[in-house]
């Protein structure tokens, strides 16, 4: 049986991360702690993913 | 750089609710070794860090390609859990009447931010470096974080519903009716 071809919608869906909403509130108290390393290397990510000229634009919209 | 806060005001938000707005996670990004600091000191308090799908919007906007938006998307929500507020919208028609009055102009994401520290009033607060979208006719600023980048200094303020100017903003509408 040959596989049914995926639409570009489907490929692109396929490639992107989902921002899930919560289905209940946490509880603050209990929540974890604080990875650094990791917030450090996804800030990096991020930065190195914009564009030199984005990123003076949004610096300069804070 | 550096980054200036009282912790003696971010100790008073132990177990708290943070909603970040989309220039927290702009700064966050830009400068995480001065807004790790922060965070972990709010996390040392017991605090969760929320946002809204309004939110997540605004910080992806203007990306170029899918490795950007998945970078983007990927540092928000490790950082934040996103809150669907907008399932109570239809509780809120108190709060746009108020906010309407006293900030006519607003976004509908700032709306969105302050309903849930309208809905969570009790130990919520909104993590913002947009003053005049955060009117203090209706909120309290807690807590001001002064951001030095040497070049430039960036203020965030931690806000707070307050039931009483709350209350105090719709008997004046009430008076105004009469």
């Amino acid at each position: 049986m040959v596989p049914k071809k995926k639409t570009p919608i489907e490929e692109l869906s396929d490639q992107l991360v989902e921002i899930k909403v919560l289905e209940s509130l946490p509880k603050a108290s209990t929540s974890q702690g604080f990875d650094s390393a990791k917030f450090k290397e996804l800030a990096q990510k991020v930065r190195d993913s914009i564009k030199s000229e984005d990123l003076l634009r949004l610096e300069a919209s804070i | 750089m550096k980054i200036y806060y009282d912790l003696k005001q971010v100790s008073k938000l132990k177990d708290s609710f943070v909603f970040f707005d989309t220039n927290t996670f702009i700064g966050a990004f830009i400068y995480p070794d001065l807004f790790n600091q922060l965070f972990n000191d709010l996390k040392k308090e017991g605090c969760a860090f929320l946002t809204i799908s309004s939110v997540a919007f605004e910080f992806t906007r203007g990306t170029r390609t899918i490795e950007e938006f998945n970078d983007k998307a990927e540092f928000l929500k490790t950082l934040a859990s996103t809150y669907p507020i907008e399932k109570d919208n239809y509780k809120f028609k108190e709060l746009t009447i108020i906010l309407q009055k006293v900030k006519g102009e607003i976004s509908y994401t700032d709306f969105l931010l302050i309903a849930c520290l309208h809905k969570f009033v009790a130990n919520s607060y909104l993590l913002s470096s947009n003053h005049k979208d955060c009117p203090t006719e209706l909120l309290d600023r807690e807590c001001v974080i002064t951001v030095d980048t040497e070049k430039d200094l960036k203020n965030y303020g931690l806000y707070k519903f307050s039931e009483h100017k709350f209350n105090r903003i719709a008997e004046n509408i009430l008076k105004a009716k009469i």
